[in-house]
Protein backbone atom coordinates (compact mmCIF):
# COMPACT_ATOMS: atom_id res chain seq x y z
CA UNK A 1 0.00 0.00 0.00
CA UNK A 2 1.00 3.58 0.08
CA UNK A 3 2.49 3.67 -3.24
CA UNK A 4 0.28 4.26 -6.03
CA UNK A 5 0.80 2.45 -9.43
CA UNK A 6 -0.34 4.15 -12.67
CA UNK A 7 -0.68 1.48 -15.27
CA UNK A 8 -1.05 2.35 -18.83
CA UNK A 9 -4.05 0.59 -20.45
CA UNK A 10 -1.96 -1.27 -23.23
CA UNK A 11 0.72 -2.49 -20.39
CA UNK A 12 -2.02 -4.12 -18.75
CA UNK A 13 -1.57 -8.03 -18.74
CA UNK A 14 -4.75 -8.51 -21.11
CA UNK A 15 -7.71 -10.26 -19.80
CA UNK A 16 -9.87 -13.19 -21.76
CA UNK A 17 -13.37 -10.94 -23.03
CA UNK A 18 -16.53 -12.33 -21.38
CA UNK A 19 -16.90 -16.01 -23.73
CA UNK A 20 -19.71 -15.88 -25.95
CA UNK A 21 -23.04 -18.12 -25.09
CA UNK A 22 -26.55 -18.25 -27.06
CA UNK A 23 -28.35 -19.06 -24.66
CA UNK A 24 -31.63 -16.66 -25.62
CA UNK A 25 -32.60 -14.91 -28.35
CA UNK A 26 -32.26 -12.12 -25.26
CA UNK A 27 -28.51 -12.05 -25.51
CA UNK A 28 -28.61 -11.00 -29.60
CA UNK A 29 -29.23 -7.66 -31.01
CA UNK A 30 -30.57 -6.90 -34.43
CA UNK A 31 -27.10 -6.30 -35.92
CA UNK A 32 -25.99 -9.87 -34.19
CA UNK A 33 -28.68 -11.33 -36.20
CA UNK A 34 -28.71 -9.67 -39.15
CA UNK A 35 -24.63 -10.90 -39.10
CA UNK A 36 -25.35 -14.64 -38.66
CA UNK A 37 -28.26 -14.43 -41.67
CA UNK A 38 -25.53 -13.18 -43.73
CA UNK A 39 -23.29 -15.65 -42.71
CA UNK A 40 -26.09 -18.44 -43.36
CA UNK A 41 -26.12 -16.99 -46.53
CA UNK A 42 -22.49 -17.86 -47.22
CA UNK A 43 -22.51 -21.17 -46.17
CA UNK A 44 -25.89 -21.67 -48.49
CA UNK A 45 -23.30 -20.92 -51.42
CA UNK A 46 -20.50 -22.94 -50.35
CA UNK A 47 -22.91 -26.03 -49.79
CA UNK A 48 -24.19 -25.98 -53.68
CA UNK A 49 -20.49 -27.33 -54.27
CA UNK A 50 -19.40 -30.82 -54.86
CA UNK A 51 -17.02 -30.02 -51.74
CA UNK A 52 -19.34 -29.35 -49.27
CA UNK A 53 -16.79 -29.12 -46.34
CA UNK A 54 -14.94 -26.19 -45.44
CA UNK A 55 -12.00 -26.27 -42.94
CA UNK A 56 -13.05 -23.10 -41.04
CA UNK A 57 -13.46 -24.75 -37.54
CA UNK A 58 -10.92 -27.48 -38.04
CA UNK A 59 -9.46 -28.91 -34.75
CA UNK A 60 -12.41 -27.99 -32.98
CA UNK A 61 -14.95 -29.64 -30.83
CA UNK A 62 -18.47 -29.63 -30.07
CA UNK A 63 -20.28 -31.94 -28.33
CA UNK A 64 -24.45 -32.42 -28.55
CA UNK A 65 -25.63 -33.08 -25.43
CA UNK A 66 -29.18 -33.99 -25.68
CA UNK A 67 -31.22 -34.82 -22.50
CA UNK A 68 -34.88 -34.92 -24.68
CA UNK A 69 -35.42 -36.82 -28.31
CA UNK A 70 -34.64 -34.56 -31.00
CA UNK A 71 -34.09 -35.72 -35.02
CA UNK A 72 -33.83 -32.23 -36.46
CA UNK A 73 -31.81 -30.38 -33.61
CA UNK A 74 -29.49 -32.72 -33.14
CA UNK A 75 -28.63 -33.98 -36.43
CA UNK A 76 -27.74 -30.41 -38.04
CA UNK A 77 -26.06 -29.61 -35.11
CA UNK A 78 -24.05 -32.38 -35.67
CA UNK A 79 -23.92 -31.97 -39.30
CA UNK A 80 -23.27 -27.95 -39.27
CA UNK A 81 -19.98 -29.25 -37.28
CA UNK A 82 -18.48 -31.75 -39.43
CA UNK A 83 -19.31 -29.37 -42.68
CA UNK A 84 -17.01 -26.48 -41.03
CA UNK A 85 -14.39 -29.73 -39.94
CA UNK A 86 -14.70 -29.95 -36.53
CA UNK A 87 -14.92 -32.59 -34.54
CA UNK A 88 -18.43 -34.00 -33.05
CA UNK A 89 -19.91 -36.03 -30.22
CA UNK A 90 -23.30 -36.54 -29.02
CA UNK A 91 -24.45 -37.56 -25.66
CA UNK A 92 -27.90 -38.77 -25.32
CA UNK A 93 -29.64 -39.31 -21.89
CA UNK A 94 -30.62 -42.92 -22.54
CA UNK A 95 -28.09 -45.14 -22.63
CA UNK A 96 -25.45 -42.57 -20.83
CA UNK A 97 -24.58 -42.27 -17.41
CA UNK A 98 -27.40 -39.74 -17.07
CA UNK A 99 -29.36 -43.10 -16.91
CA UNK A 100 -27.73 -44.03 -13.83
CA UNK A 101 -27.86 -40.68 -11.78
CA UNK A 102 -25.82 -38.38 -13.24
CA UNK A 103 -26.48 -35.21 -12.40
CA UNK A 104 -26.42 -32.16 -14.94
CA UNK A 105 -23.79 -30.42 -13.42
CA UNK A 106 -21.64 -33.83 -13.19
CA UNK A 107 -21.48 -34.50 -16.74
CA UNK A 108 -21.08 -30.89 -17.76
CA UNK A 109 -17.61 -31.37 -15.68
CA UNK A 110 -16.86 -34.51 -16.69
CA UNK A 111 -17.27 -33.19 -20.75
CA UNK A 112 -15.71 -30.01 -19.80
CA UNK A 113 -12.74 -32.43 -18.81
CA UNK A 114 -12.07 -32.79 -22.83
CA UNK A 115 -11.81 -29.51 -23.65
CA UNK A 116 -14.77 -28.72 -25.99
CA UNK A 117 -14.99 -25.57 -27.89
CA UNK A 118 -19.07 -25.36 -28.08
CA UNK A 119 -21.22 -27.47 -25.97
CA UNK A 120 -24.81 -27.79 -27.37
CA UNK A 121 -27.42 -28.53 -24.69
CA UNK A 122 -31.11 -29.34 -24.63
CA UNK A 123 -32.62 -30.27 -21.28
CA UNK A 124 -35.85 -30.65 -20.35
CA UNK A 125 -35.71 -27.58 -17.65
CA UNK A 126 -35.10 -23.98 -17.62
CA UNK A 127 -31.83 -22.29 -16.57
CA UNK A 128 -30.12 -25.85 -17.55
CA UNK A 129 -27.47 -23.88 -20.19
CA UNK A 130 -26.60 -21.23 -17.53
CA UNK A 131 -25.24 -24.02 -15.31
CA UNK A 132 -23.29 -25.60 -18.03
CA UNK A 133 -21.91 -22.49 -18.93
CA UNK A 134 -20.38 -21.91 -15.52
CA UNK A 135 -19.06 -25.07 -14.79
CA UNK A 136 -17.12 -25.76 -18.06
CA UNK A 137 -15.34 -23.32 -20.48
CA UNK A 138 -17.27 -24.46 -23.62
CA UNK A 139 -19.01 -21.81 -25.33
CA UNK A 140 -22.87 -23.05 -24.97
CA UNK A 141 -25.83 -23.12 -27.79
CA UNK A 142 -29.43 -23.69 -26.46
CA UNK A 143 -30.87 -26.11 -28.21
CA UNK A 144 -33.81 -25.84 -26.06
CA UNK A 145 -34.45 -25.49 -22.43
CA UNK A 146 -37.72 -26.87 -20.73
CA UNK A 147 -40.78 -23.77 -22.01
CA UNK A 148 -37.85 -21.24 -22.26
CA UNK A 149 -35.71 -20.56 -25.50
CA UNK A 150 -34.93 -22.41 -28.66
CA UNK A 151 -32.84 -19.67 -30.06
CA UNK A 152 -31.62 -21.46 -32.70
CA UNK A 153 -34.96 -22.71 -34.04
CA UNK A 154 -35.77 -18.73 -34.34
CA UNK A 155 -33.08 -17.93 -36.51
CA UNK A 156 -33.63 -20.41 -38.82
CA UNK A 157 -37.04 -19.61 -38.99
CA UNK A 158 -35.97 -16.10 -39.28
CA UNK A 159 -33.61 -17.18 -42.11
CA UNK A 160 -36.45 -19.25 -44.12
CA UNK A 161 -38.66 -16.02 -43.91
CA UNK A 162 -36.02 -13.60 -45.17
CA UNK A 163 -34.88 -16.13 -48.30
CA UNK A 164 -38.81 -16.57 -49.21
CA UNK A 165 -39.76 -12.70 -48.60
CA UNK A 166 -36.26 -11.16 -48.90
CA UNK A 167 -37.64 -8.37 -45.80
CA UNK A 168 -38.57 -9.88 -42.33
CA UNK A 169 -39.61 -5.85 -41.09
CA UNK A 170 -43.36 -5.42 -41.49
CA UNK A 171 -44.29 -8.91 -42.11
CA UNK A 172 -47.61 -10.38 -39.95
CA UNK A 173 -46.51 -13.74 -38.70
CA UNK A 174 -49.51 -16.13 -36.96
CA UNK A 175 -48.56 -18.32 -34.75
CA UNK A 176 -51.37 -20.88 -33.92
CA UNK A 177 -51.40 -23.78 -31.27
CA UNK A 178 -50.10 -24.42 -27.57
CA UNK A 179 -47.97 -21.37 -26.95
CA UNK A 180 -47.98 -22.16 -23.42
CA UNK A 181 -45.77 -24.70 -23.54
CA UNK A 182 -43.58 -23.73 -26.77
CA UNK A 183 -40.15 -22.61 -26.25
CA UNK A 184 -40.05 -22.15 -29.87
CA UNK A 185 -42.88 -19.68 -29.72
CA UNK A 186 -40.66 -17.48 -27.29
CA UNK A 187 -38.08 -17.53 -29.37
CA UNK A 188 -39.93 -16.71 -32.13
CA UNK A 189 -42.38 -13.52 -30.91
CA UNK A 190 -38.70 -12.01 -29.38
CA UNK A 191 -36.65 -12.27 -32.78
CA UNK A 192 -39.87 -11.42 -35.05
CA UNK A 193 -40.60 -8.38 -32.63
CA UNK A 194 -36.99 -7.62 -32.76
CA UNK A 195 -36.56 -7.49 -36.30
CA UNK A 196 -40.06 -5.41 -37.05
CA UNK A 197 -42.62 -8.22 -37.65
CA UNK A 198 -46.05 -7.89 -36.70
CA UNK A 199 -46.86 -11.25 -34.42
CA UNK A 200 -50.37 -12.63 -33.65
CA UNK A 201 -50.77 -15.49 -31.39
CA UNK A 202 -53.61 -17.40 -32.35
CA UNK A 203 -55.32 -20.66 -29.73
CA UNK A 204 -57.62 -21.85 -26.65
CA UNK A 205 -57.22 -19.06 -23.90
CA UNK A 206 -55.70 -21.76 -21.93
CA UNK A 207 -52.81 -22.18 -24.29
CA UNK A 208 -52.12 -18.54 -24.58
CA UNK A 209 -49.85 -17.29 -21.39
CA UNK A 210 -51.70 -14.20 -19.76
CA UNK A 211 -49.80 -10.84 -20.26
CA UNK A 212 -47.53 -12.51 -23.21
CA UNK A 213 -48.75 -9.34 -25.07
CA UNK A 214 -45.75 -7.37 -23.04
CA UNK A 215 -43.49 -9.26 -25.29
CA UNK A 216 -44.95 -7.18 -28.24
CA UNK A 217 -47.23 -9.31 -30.13
CA UNK A 218 -50.53 -9.39 -30.03
CA UNK A 219 -53.45 -12.30 -29.04
CA UNK A 220 -56.76 -13.33 -30.36
CA UNK A 221 -58.43 -16.89 -30.01
CA UNK A 222 -60.61 -16.60 -33.53
CA UNK A 223 -59.18 -18.88 -36.17
CA UNK A 224 -59.88 -16.89 -38.74
CA UNK A 225 -57.63 -14.08 -37.54
CA UNK A 226 -54.39 -16.36 -39.91
CA UNK A 227 -56.50 -14.91 -42.61
CA UNK A 228 -54.63 -11.56 -42.38
CA UNK A 229 -51.44 -13.13 -41.47
CA UNK A 230 -48.28 -14.06 -44.47
CA UNK A 231 -47.16 -16.85 -42.60
CA UNK A 232 -48.76 -18.99 -40.41
CA UNK A 233 -46.69 -20.99 -38.28
CA UNK A 234 -48.04 -23.93 -36.64
CA UNK A 235 -47.47 -25.09 -33.07
CA UNK A 236 -47.61 -28.94 -31.95
CA UNK A 237 -49.78 -29.88 -28.99
CA UNK A 238 -46.68 -30.22 -26.48
CA UNK A 239 -48.66 -32.98 -24.20
CA UNK A 240 -45.00 -34.58 -22.90
CA UNK A 241 -44.76 -30.86 -21.36
CA UNK A 242 -48.29 -30.14 -19.83
CA UNK A 243 -49.17 -31.00 -16.62
CA UNK A 244 -51.30 -34.16 -15.30
CA UNK A 245 -54.39 -33.92 -15.48
CA UNK A 246 -54.82 -30.51 -16.71
CA UNK A 247 -57.52 -29.89 -19.29
CA UNK A 248 -56.11 -27.10 -22.00
CA UNK A 249 -58.63 -28.13 -24.62
CA UNK A 250 -61.20 -30.52 -23.95
CA UNK A 251 -60.39 -33.02 -26.56
CA UNK A 252 -57.56 -33.12 -29.24
CA UNK A 253 -60.66 -33.48 -31.82
CA UNK A 254 -61.98 -30.29 -30.49
CA UNK A 255 -59.09 -28.70 -30.83
CA UNK A 256 -58.86 -29.89 -34.51
CA UNK A 257 -62.01 -28.62 -34.68
CA UNK A 258 -61.77 -25.28 -33.90
CA UNK A 259 -57.63 -24.10 -34.48
CA UNK A 260 -56.27 -26.73 -37.01
CA UNK A 261 -54.73 -25.30 -39.67
CA UNK A 262 -57.31 -26.39 -42.82
CA UNK A 263 -56.95 -25.54 -46.54
CA UNK A 264 -60.14 -23.60 -46.07
CA UNK A 265 -59.20 -21.47 -43.00
CA UNK A 266 -56.06 -20.45 -45.38
CA UNK A 267 -56.13 -17.85 -48.44
CA UNK A 268 -54.02 -18.78 -51.57
CA UNK A 269 -50.05 -17.34 -51.58
CA UNK A 270 -49.77 -17.61 -47.21
CA UNK A 271 -46.50 -19.32 -46.27
CA UNK A 272 -47.40 -22.55 -43.20
CA UNK A 273 -43.90 -23.01 -41.58
CA UNK A 274 -43.92 -25.63 -38.55
CA UNK A 275 -40.94 -26.22 -36.17
CA UNK A 276 -41.36 -29.88 -36.12
CA UNK A 277 -42.69 -32.88 -35.15
CA UNK A 278 -45.81 -32.41 -36.90
CA UNK A 279 -49.06 -34.62 -35.97
CA UNK A 280 -51.06 -34.32 -39.03
CA UNK A 281 -54.43 -33.81 -38.95
CA UNK A 282 -54.16 -32.44 -35.73
CA UNK A 283 -52.65 -28.58 -35.23
CA UNK A 284 -52.47 -29.06 -39.03
CA UNK A 285 -54.15 -30.78 -42.46
CA UNK A 286 -51.71 -33.31 -44.08
CA UNK A 287 -53.68 -31.34 -47.52
CA UNK A 288 -51.49 -27.95 -45.70
CA UNK A 289 -48.41 -29.66 -44.61
CA UNK A 290 -47.74 -31.23 -48.31
CA UNK A 291 -49.06 -28.26 -50.36
CA UNK A 292 -46.22 -25.88 -51.94
CA UNK A 293 -46.88 -22.82 -49.58
CA UNK A 294 -45.44 -24.46 -46.96
CA UNK A 295 -41.71 -23.70 -45.97
CA UNK A 296 -41.16 -26.74 -43.35
CA UNK A 297 -38.79 -28.70 -45.27
CA UNK A 298 -37.02 -25.28 -46.28
CA UNK A 299 -36.99 -24.43 -42.80
CA UNK A 300 -34.83 -28.00 -41.85
CA UNK A 301 -32.34 -26.84 -44.79
CA UNK A 302 -32.43 -23.68 -43.32
CA UNK A 303 -31.56 -25.26 -39.95
CA UNK A 304 -28.08 -26.86 -41.39
CA UNK A 305 -26.75 -23.42 -42.60
CA UNK A 306 -28.26 -21.38 -39.63
CA UNK A 307 -26.27 -23.31 -37.21
CA UNK A 308 -23.38 -23.52 -39.02
CA UNK A 309 -23.44 -19.70 -39.00
CA UNK A 310 -24.15 -19.72 -35.49
CA UNK A 311 -21.07 -22.02 -34.52
CA UNK A 312 -18.78 -19.71 -36.76
CA UNK A 313 -19.92 -16.78 -35.19
CA UNK A 314 -19.34 -18.13 -31.87
CA UNK A 315 -16.12 -19.21 -32.68
CA UNK A 316 -14.95 -16.12 -34.01
CA UNK A 317 -16.25 -12.84 -33.94
CA UNK A 318 -18.52 -11.04 -32.47
CA UNK A 319 -18.51 -7.34 -31.58
CA UNK A 320 -20.18 -7.73 -28.25
CA UNK A 321 -20.12 -10.63 -26.35
CA UNK A 322 -23.28 -11.40 -25.43
CA UNK A 323 -24.66 -11.74 -21.41
CA UNK A 324 -26.07 -14.71 -20.22
CA UNK A 325 -28.82 -14.05 -18.03
CA UNK A 326 -28.77 -14.66 -14.40
CA UNK A 327 -27.88 -18.20 -13.50
CA UNK A 328 -30.23 -20.74 -11.88
CA UNK A 329 -29.49 -23.69 -9.99
CA UNK A 330 -30.94 -26.46 -12.03
CA UNK A 331 -30.62 -30.58 -11.46
CA UNK B 1 -0.16 -15.36 -18.34
CA UNK B 2 -2.10 -17.19 -20.87
CA UNK B 3 -1.51 -16.94 -25.10
CA UNK B 4 -4.22 -14.52 -25.52
CA UNK B 5 -3.63 -14.83 -29.03
CA UNK B 6 -3.41 -11.03 -29.54
CA UNK B 7 -1.42 -9.01 -31.81
CA UNK B 8 -0.99 -5.61 -30.94
CA UNK B 9 2.35 -4.32 -30.53
CA UNK B 10 2.76 -4.03 -26.64
CA UNK B 11 2.08 -7.96 -26.24
CA UNK B 12 5.46 -8.35 -28.60
CA UNK B 13 6.80 -9.95 -25.71
CA UNK B 14 4.64 -13.03 -26.03
CA UNK B 15 6.46 -16.86 -26.60
CA UNK B 16 4.74 -16.46 -30.52
CA UNK B 17 7.52 -16.59 -33.10
CA UNK B 18 6.14 -13.63 -35.42
CA UNK B 19 6.31 -11.43 -32.19
CA UNK B 20 10.09 -12.38 -31.31
CA UNK B 21 11.10 -11.64 -35.02
CA UNK B 22 9.48 -8.23 -34.76
CA UNK B 23 11.35 -7.05 -31.71
CA UNK B 24 14.95 -7.63 -33.51
CA UNK B 25 13.69 -5.68 -36.21
CA UNK B 26 14.73 -2.28 -34.85
CA UNK B 27 17.98 -3.35 -34.88
CA UNK B 28 17.94 -3.70 -38.72
CA UNK B 29 17.53 -1.21 -41.27
CA UNK B 30 14.10 -1.05 -42.11
CA UNK B 31 13.96 -1.26 -45.92
CA UNK B 32 16.07 -4.40 -46.67
CA UNK B 33 15.84 -5.37 -50.29
CA UNK B 34 18.40 -7.74 -51.08
CA UNK B 35 16.84 -9.83 -48.76
CA UNK B 36 13.55 -9.68 -51.00
CA UNK B 37 14.98 -10.00 -54.16
CA UNK B 38 14.98 -13.84 -54.66
CA UNK B 39 11.66 -14.22 -53.00
CA UNK B 40 9.66 -11.68 -55.20
CA UNK B 41 11.39 -11.10 -58.64
CA UNK B 42 9.13 -10.30 -61.02
CA UNK B 43 8.34 -10.46 -64.72
CA UNK B 44 8.80 -6.60 -64.25
CA UNK B 45 12.17 -6.74 -62.93
CA UNK B 46 13.12 -8.49 -66.45
CA UNK B 47 12.25 -12.47 -67.43
CA UNK B 48 15.71 -13.38 -68.46
CA UNK B 49 17.90 -12.61 -66.01
CA UNK B 50 18.73 -12.79 -62.14
CA UNK B 51 19.54 -8.78 -62.64
CA UNK B 52 16.79 -6.53 -62.49
CA UNK B 53 16.71 -5.33 -66.30
CA UNK B 54 16.29 -2.21 -65.35
CA UNK B 55 16.66 -0.92 -61.70
CA UNK B 56 14.26 -1.12 -59.60
CA UNK B 57 11.65 1.36 -59.66
CA UNK B 58 11.36 2.31 -56.10
CA UNK B 59 15.64 1.27 -55.09
CA UNK B 60 16.92 4.36 -54.65
CA UNK B 61 13.73 6.34 -53.58
CA UNK B 62 12.77 3.93 -50.58
CA UNK B 63 14.32 5.66 -47.78
CA UNK B 64 12.62 8.73 -48.44
CA UNK B 65 9.10 7.01 -49.00
CA UNK B 66 8.49 5.83 -45.46
CA UNK B 67 10.42 8.67 -44.05
CA UNK B 68 8.05 11.05 -46.36
CA UNK B 69 5.25 9.00 -44.72
CA UNK B 70 5.38 9.65 -40.84
CA UNK B 71 3.59 12.70 -41.15
CA UNK B 72 0.66 11.92 -43.38
CA UNK B 73 -0.44 9.55 -46.12
CA UNK B 74 1.00 9.53 -49.77
CA UNK B 75 0.24 8.59 -52.71
CA UNK B 76 2.57 5.95 -54.37
CA UNK B 77 0.35 5.45 -57.28
CA UNK B 78 -1.77 7.81 -59.19
CA UNK B 79 -5.10 6.46 -61.57
CA UNK B 80 -2.64 6.59 -64.22
CA UNK B 81 0.41 4.74 -62.75
CA UNK B 82 -2.55 1.98 -62.00
CA UNK B 83 -3.71 1.97 -65.51
CA UNK B 84 -0.93 1.47 -66.69
CA UNK B 85 0.51 -1.16 -64.79
CA UNK B 86 -3.25 -3.08 -65.52
CA UNK B 87 -2.06 -2.33 -68.74
CA UNK B 88 1.05 -3.90 -68.37
CA UNK B 89 -0.46 -7.39 -66.45
CA UNK B 90 -3.01 -7.57 -69.23
CA UNK B 91 -0.29 -7.63 -71.85
CA UNK B 92 1.96 -10.33 -69.48
CA UNK B 93 -0.84 -12.73 -69.41
CA UNK B 94 -1.83 -13.09 -72.87
CA UNK B 95 1.87 -13.04 -73.69
CA UNK B 96 2.45 -16.11 -70.66
CA UNK B 97 -0.74 -17.77 -71.91
CA UNK B 98 -1.52 -18.88 -75.37
CA UNK B 99 -4.59 -20.69 -74.89
CA UNK B 100 -6.70 -17.52 -73.76
CA UNK B 101 -9.82 -19.51 -73.64
CA UNK B 102 -8.53 -21.62 -71.09
CA UNK B 103 -7.44 -18.86 -68.07
CA UNK B 104 -10.31 -17.64 -65.75
CA UNK B 105 -9.14 -14.54 -63.44
CA UNK B 106 -10.44 -15.00 -60.20
CA UNK B 107 -10.30 -11.70 -57.95
CA UNK B 108 -10.11 -12.24 -54.10
CA UNK B 109 -12.73 -10.24 -52.61
CA UNK B 110 -12.56 -7.40 -51.78
CA UNK B 111 -10.26 -4.96 -53.83
CA UNK B 112 -8.99 -7.90 -56.20
CA UNK B 113 -12.66 -8.13 -57.44
CA UNK B 114 -12.61 -4.88 -59.27
CA UNK B 115 -9.42 -5.41 -60.49
CA UNK B 116 -10.28 -8.68 -62.16
CA UNK B 117 -12.83 -6.63 -64.11
CA UNK B 118 -10.57 -4.74 -65.48
CA UNK B 119 -8.37 -6.72 -66.34
CA UNK B 120 -10.71 -8.59 -67.90
CA UNK B 121 -11.63 -5.90 -69.90
CA UNK B 122 -7.97 -5.24 -70.97
CA UNK B 123 -7.30 -8.42 -72.17
CA UNK B 124 -10.29 -8.42 -74.36
CA UNK B 125 -9.30 -4.60 -76.03
CA UNK B 126 -5.92 -6.45 -76.42
CA UNK B 127 -7.22 -9.90 -78.03
CA UNK B 128 -11.28 -9.27 -78.46
CA UNK B 129 -11.88 -12.27 -76.32
CA UNK B 130 -13.19 -12.46 -72.87
CA UNK B 131 -11.70 -14.37 -70.29
CA UNK B 132 -13.42 -16.10 -68.01
CA UNK B 133 -14.26 -14.17 -64.32
CA UNK B 134 -14.50 -15.34 -61.05
CA UNK B 135 -14.47 -14.25 -57.67
CA UNK B 136 -12.96 -15.86 -54.39
CA UNK B 137 -13.79 -15.10 -50.58
CA UNK B 138 -11.55 -16.34 -47.96
CA UNK B 139 -13.09 -15.67 -44.80
CA UNK B 140 -13.58 -19.24 -44.03
CA UNK B 141 -10.25 -20.24 -45.10
CA UNK B 142 -8.47 -17.96 -43.36
CA UNK B 143 -5.56 -19.38 -40.71
CA UNK B 144 -6.66 -16.33 -38.08
CA UNK B 145 -9.96 -17.06 -37.78
CA UNK B 146 -9.53 -19.00 -34.60
CA UNK B 147 -8.63 -18.39 -31.07
CA UNK B 148 -8.07 -21.09 -28.49
CA UNK B 149 -9.34 -20.58 -25.16
CA UNK B 150 -12.16 -18.02 -24.08
CA UNK B 151 -11.21 -14.60 -26.69
CA UNK B 152 -12.32 -14.06 -29.44
CA UNK B 153 -10.45 -11.86 -32.00
CA UNK B 154 -9.65 -8.72 -31.52
CA UNK B 155 -10.76 -7.01 -34.88
CA UNK B 156 -14.83 -8.56 -35.77
CA UNK B 157 -14.16 -10.65 -38.79
CA UNK B 158 -15.34 -8.99 -42.28
CA UNK B 159 -18.23 -9.25 -43.96
CA UNK B 160 -18.45 -12.31 -45.94
CA UNK B 161 -18.76 -12.17 -49.72
CA UNK B 162 -20.50 -14.38 -52.43
CA UNK B 163 -17.26 -16.80 -53.74
CA UNK B 164 -18.43 -16.95 -57.40
CA UNK B 165 -17.21 -19.99 -59.80
CA UNK B 166 -19.46 -20.83 -62.16
CA UNK B 167 -17.07 -22.65 -64.73
CA UNK B 168 -15.08 -25.87 -63.99
CA UNK B 169 -11.79 -25.41 -62.78
CA UNK B 170 -10.53 -28.37 -64.70
CA UNK B 171 -8.11 -27.72 -67.12
CA UNK B 172 -7.96 -23.66 -66.88
CA UNK B 173 -5.41 -21.10 -65.53
CA UNK B 174 -6.67 -19.40 -62.50
CA UNK B 175 -5.00 -16.27 -62.30
CA UNK B 176 -5.48 -15.08 -59.10
CA UNK B 177 -6.09 -11.29 -58.55
CA UNK B 178 -5.61 -8.86 -55.45
CA UNK B 179 -4.87 -5.83 -54.78
CA UNK B 180 -1.62 -5.70 -52.09
CA UNK B 181 0.28 -9.17 -51.48
CA UNK B 182 2.05 -8.77 -48.24
CA UNK B 183 2.20 -11.59 -45.95
CA UNK B 184 0.90 -14.05 -48.40
CA UNK B 185 -1.42 -15.77 -46.15
CA UNK B 186 -4.45 -14.39 -47.92
CA UNK B 187 -2.83 -16.25 -51.61
CA UNK B 188 -2.34 -19.34 -49.18
CA UNK B 189 -6.39 -19.47 -48.49
CA UNK B 190 -7.35 -18.69 -51.63
CA UNK B 191 -5.49 -21.39 -53.18
CA UNK B 192 -6.97 -23.47 -50.52
CA UNK B 193 -10.51 -22.18 -51.38
CA UNK B 194 -10.00 -22.71 -55.38
CA UNK B 195 -8.69 -26.67 -54.77
CA UNK B 196 -12.52 -27.02 -52.76
CA UNK B 197 -14.14 -26.23 -56.03
CA UNK B 198 -12.00 -28.20 -58.35
CA UNK B 199 -8.50 -29.02 -59.46
CA UNK B 200 -7.28 -26.24 -61.79
CA UNK B 201 -4.49 -26.52 -64.12
CA UNK B 202 -2.42 -23.81 -63.04
CA UNK B 203 -2.88 -21.10 -60.50
CA UNK B 204 -1.64 -17.57 -61.18
CA UNK B 205 -0.88 -14.89 -59.34
CA UNK B 206 -1.35 -11.26 -60.12
CA UNK B 207 -1.61 -8.37 -57.37
CA UNK B 208 -1.34 -4.76 -58.50
CA UNK B 209 1.21 -4.10 -55.64
CA UNK B 210 3.84 -6.14 -53.80
CA UNK B 211 5.05 -4.81 -50.62
CA UNK B 212 7.37 -7.72 -49.30
CA UNK B 213 7.43 -9.08 -46.20
CA UNK B 214 6.55 -12.34 -47.11
CA UNK B 215 5.61 -14.96 -44.25
CA UNK B 216 5.11 -17.80 -46.81
CA UNK B 217 6.62 -19.18 -50.24
CA UNK B 218 4.43 -17.67 -52.52
CA UNK B 219 5.59 -15.45 -55.41
CA UNK B 220 3.53 -13.77 -57.58
CA UNK B 221 3.56 -13.82 -61.54
CA UNK B 222 2.22 -10.89 -62.28
CA UNK B 223 3.28 -7.21 -60.23
CA UNK B 224 1.79 -4.17 -60.97
CA UNK B 225 4.23 -2.45 -58.65
CA UNK B 226 7.32 -3.21 -56.46
CA UNK B 227 6.43 -0.88 -53.20
CA UNK B 228 9.34 -1.53 -50.28
CA UNK B 229 8.07 -0.48 -47.30
CA UNK B 230 8.49 -0.93 -43.73
CA UNK B 231 6.40 -3.36 -41.72
CA UNK B 232 4.60 -0.43 -39.65
CA UNK B 233 3.33 0.91 -42.73
CA UNK B 234 0.23 0.58 -44.66
CA UNK B 235 -0.58 0.04 -47.64
CA UNK B 236 -3.59 0.75 -48.89
CA UNK B 237 -5.35 0.44 -52.51
CA UNK B 238 -8.42 2.54 -53.40
CA UNK B 239 -10.59 1.64 -56.62
CA UNK B 240 -12.99 3.94 -58.08
CA UNK B 241 -15.33 1.07 -58.09
CA UNK B 242 -14.91 0.94 -53.78
CA UNK B 243 -13.50 4.34 -53.05
CA UNK B 244 -14.53 6.41 -55.76
CA UNK B 245 -10.57 7.01 -56.40
CA UNK B 246 -8.06 4.83 -57.92
CA UNK B 247 -5.15 5.46 -56.10
CA UNK B 248 -2.32 3.70 -53.67
CA UNK B 249 -1.65 5.07 -50.47
CA UNK B 250 1.24 5.01 -47.97
CA UNK B 251 0.22 5.19 -44.41
CA UNK B 252 2.41 5.88 -42.17
CA UNK B 253 3.01 3.90 -39.08
CA UNK B 254 1.72 5.12 -35.64
CA UNK B 255 -1.46 6.11 -36.77
CA UNK B 256 -4.80 3.98 -35.56
CA UNK B 257 -6.47 4.08 -38.67
CA UNK B 258 -10.25 3.48 -39.53
CA UNK B 259 -10.07 1.81 -42.84
CA UNK B 260 -10.35 -1.86 -42.64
Amino acid sequence: MGDLHVMRDDLRPPTPPPKRHLISIGDLTRDDIERLLGTARSFERALEREMKKLPTLRGRLVINVFYESSTRTSSSFELAAKRLSADTMSIKASGSAVDKGESLKDTAITLGAYDPDVIVLRHPQIGAPQLVARVTDARIVNAGDGKHQHPTQALLDLYTIQEQFGRIEGLHVAIVGDVLHSRVARSNIQALVLLGARVTLVGPPPLIPRGIEAMGCETTTDIDAIGAADIVYVLRMQNERMQEGANYVPSLREYTARWGVTPERLRPGQKIMHPGPMNRGVEIDPVVADAADALIETQVRAGLVTRMAVLYDLLTTGPKPVTAEVPMEVA
Amino acid sequence: MALNGIASDALAALPDGRHRKRRLRPQEPLQSWPTRTPLTRSREAGKESDVPACPRPHADSAQPLSQAGVSAEKILLDAEAIQRSLTRIAHEIVEGNPHLDRVALVGIHTRGVPLAHRLRHLIAELTGQDVRLGSVDITFYRDDVQVRGGEAPIHPQPVVRDTKLDFALEGMTCVLVDDVLYTGRTIRAAIEALFDYGRPERVQLACLADRGHRELPIRPDYIGKNLPTAREERVQVQLVEIDEVDQVLLIPPSKESAHG
